[in-house]
């Protein structure tokens, strides 16, 4: 094994992999004050392969003392050496957690942003508390952050905090993005607010009508279905994904045997449109679902389509329907079609009709 | 109108923003999630992008690091950028057109 | 066996953050069947539940990686993923060549990491044989290394079924291979002879140490079976071991940006690639 100052030498060595491997063997050789010696060569270091490699090297490193020594790279003007403290960090588990406390105190924005990220990484049990400390931060960039990260961990002890937000500040942007974390944490009250907000669809401003179309998706009933269908008139094909998920969202929460009209009207719309295949393979299994007549002939008509994605989407569509007069289509598809996972898909509908 | 626009952001809710906003002009969206991403999605769209914009500080890679390694290329050195950060400090926005 | 859209997206979206893996809209069958398959092994009902268990309840990434082994496809066999390997044939070794005939050092190293039975050096062998002009002034060596001794022990064998020459090249299929006996395919000894099989670890910190000089790395659907940190560093590995302007491979859904940024990003022929 090389002596501690041979590898010192190595890790400032002209060669670009001489100085990765004294790197990799200071870390795991467990070379005394090796995590001082790394920071040191990482601000040096102008190979971005080196120190990819000494970044790795210290990520295998748990315990107070990495925590402890990786913190201030937090501070460095260089990104890279910044972004490394945070990957390190995120890493660390619970025992960053007491330290990222600290940081979401700091006056330096920046690093109060930094804690935020990391925690959200770190995934611990009391990480929700902590972020949701950031609500009442200054800087209305972390307070967006927090905001979309408390939506993200999905924890509704902080609901009726991002509720007042939502009705009380005038950034659009923390307006969506609370939306858009209720749309996960939203409550009854939530629901409340966002009607009172938007009691119709002129209220909403543009940028505030994707973020409630996702709201909706999640959280909304039929009593939004007036207001989607209005933004489609006027927006239907830009937010075509968003609109076919709310109104997916609404019709999951609140079954029943019949599409009303005006919403087969606009399903059928968008099957006429260029919306991506994949859009159109769901509304197909979407529409499925329902007993309407129409559909039927749908599904039928689009089993033909060139696209093998939409050909599967009107087989998956039949099979739910639950009409058996379309067996002998189903066989012939079968004996003519290759495509593996739409022939098991035809497999499926057939057993289901039989 | 038309044209690829790529966003290149690490907050879902910045990329979604900023999609909602040129989606309702006509523009096709691409986005990244950091600057590393970035090169990818830049590197892997047929045809011409139309601009990119791109925040600074991101995980990866950052803004300006993406920047510099676009316009070692020249295939992609005249590619627009615009940088969307939070960043106000007269500094940054010097940097931002050294790079 | 519901998939809404939005979730998969989101699905989608996890993976490749997680691993650089891309799946195409036209995978969401593909896509489905497994992830329900998963979920019922992990006691799963909704799928809204199993994301969120993913991203929230799953720090090791313990069932994430159960979800990965599942959606990834280990079938192997020659000629796999052509269009890829059109791009290494017709530019990238048309380059490598080239520069080294002229620097007079005809000597070619390839690496192929996770071989398994042999399938995808033995491809490497055929088309260098076919696209190296004067091929007989070359030195040619392919190192093929996989974790596994059983699937090694059959790469040095060399004989397949039917299954593994679909795609090969009825030209090539004549000329690289006998047929020992019905359905069987046997690799000529040429094709074999470049190539050495070893048993490598690549999670053991010394492998490959020494290895250097390479100018093809090929490591195509087999980091999914690493995590995070781990691949990283098998990829640094690489980087190190290639010469400067060699290429390394990755399957063609998977991206190297989640991985590092060592490597220089080119495109070539609709294909991306990169390069030490």
């Amino acid at each position: 094994m090389a002596s501690i100052d041979e590898l010192i030498q190595d890790l400032h060595s002209e060669d670009e992999k001489t100085r990765a491997f004294a790197a990799e063997d200071i870390v795991f050789d467990k070379v005394p004050g090796g995590i001082e010696i790394l920071i040191d060569r990482l601000e040096l270091e102008e190979s971005r392969f080196v120190r990819e490699v000494i970044v790795n090297c210290l990520k295998a490193l748990k315990g107070r003392e990495i925590v402890e020594k990786i913190i201030p790279l937090l501070s460095s003007e260089d990104a890279f050496i910044r972004n490394a403290g945070i990957e390190i960090l995120s890493m660390q588990g619970v025992i960053a957690t007491e330290f990222m406390r600290k940081l979401l105190g700091d006056t330096d924005k920046d690093i109060r942003k930094f804690a935020l990220d990391i925690l959200f990484q770190l995934k611990s049990p009391n990480t929700t508390a902590l972020i949701a400390e950031a609500l009442n931060d200054l800087d209305i960039n972390n307070l967006i952050t927090a905001v979309e990260y408390l939506g993200h961990m999905e924890d509704t002890s902080y609901t009726p905090k991002v509720n007042e937000l939502f009705m009380r500040s005038d950034n659009i942007l923390l307006r969506c993005t609370c939306l858009e974390a209720l749309a996960f944490i939203g409550d009854e009250e939530s629901i409340r607010c966002v009607n009172k907000m938007y009691p119709n669809y002129e209220n909403i401003s543009i940028l505030e009508q994707y973020s409630f179309l996702k709201f909706v998706a999640r959280k909304g009933s039929d009593i939004h279905l007036g207001l989607i269908i209005s933004l489609i008139a006027d927006k239907g094909q830009v937010m075509h994904k968003e609109i076919i998920n709310a109104i997916e969202g609404i019709l999951k929460r609140n079954p029943r045997k019949l599409l009303p009209p005006d919403l087969l009207n606009t399903l059928s719309y968008y099957l006429t449109t260029d919306i991506t295949d994949i859009n159109k393979y769901e509304l197909l299994i979407l529409m499925g679902h329902y007993q309407n007549q129409e559909i039927y002939q749908i599904l039928l008509e689009h089993t033909n389509n060139k696209q093998t994605l939409i050909r599967m989407g009107a087989v998956e569509g039949l099979g739910l329907y639950g009409n058996n007069e379309a067996l002998p289509i189903l066989q012939a598809m079968k004996e003519k079609e290759d495509d593996r996972d739409l022939l098991e898909t035809i497999e499926k509908s057939i057993e289901l009709l039989q | 109108m038309g044209g690829k626009v790529l966003i290149v952001d690490d907050s879902e809710m910045i990329r979604n923003f900023h999609s909602y906003i040129l989606k309702s002009i006509g523009l096709e969206i691409i986005t990244a999630l950091d600057g590393a991403d970035a090169l990818e999605k830049i590197y892997g769209t047929d045809g011409e992008l139309l601009i990119c914009l791109t925040d600074i500080n991101m995980p990866n890679m950052d803004g300006y690091t993406l920047i510099e390694r676009l316009r070692e290329d020249s295939n992609y050195e005249d590619l627009p950028i615009i940088i969307i950060s939070t960043e106000e400090e007269l500094q940054d926005k010097q940097r931002g057109f050294e790079c | 066996m519901e998939l809404p859209l939005e979730y998969f997206i989101k699905l989608r979206n996890l993976i490749y953050e997680r691993t650089g893996i891309s799946y195409e809209e036209n995978k969401i069958y593909y896509v489905k069947k497994r992830l329900h398959q998963r979920m019922e092994m992990a006691g799963f009902d909704r799928v809204e539940d199993y994301i969120r268990h993913l991203k929230i309840f799953d720090p090791q990434g313990r069932e994430f990686q159960q979800l990965m082994n599942l959606l990834t496809v280990n079938e192997t066999y020659f000629f796999r993923e052509f269009s890829q390997l059109q791009v290494f044939a017709e530019y990238c070794l048309q380059e490598v060549i080239k520069h080294k005939a002229e620097a007079n050092n005809r000597t070619l190293k390839i690496l192929c990491a996770g071989c398994s039975t042999g399938e995808e050096p033995y491809t490497l062998g055929i088309i260098l044989r076919e696209m190296i002009e004067h091929f007989s002034s070359w030195e040619v060596f392919i190192k093929a290394i996989d974790i596994d001794e059983n699937v090694l022990v059959a790469a040095r064998k060399g004989v397949y079924d039917q299954r593994s020459v679909k795609d090969v090249p009825p030209s090539y299929l004549q000329r690289y291979f006998t047929s020992p006996s019905k359905g069987e395919y046997a690799i000529e000894q040429t094709i074999k002879d470049m190539v050495v099989f070893e048993h490598v670890n690549l999670m053991d910190r010394r492998a490959l140490r020494y290895e250097e000089d390479y100018d093809f790395v090929f490591c195509r659907n087999v980091l999914i079976y690493f995590d995070d940190v781990s691949r990283k560093q098998v990829v640094d590995k690489f980087y190190g071991l290639l010469r400067g302007g060699g290429y390394i491979f990755l399957g063609h859904a998977e991206s190297l940006s989640r991985i590092s940024s060592a490597f220089k990003i080119r495109r070539l022929s609709n294909h991306i690639v990169y390069q030490r």
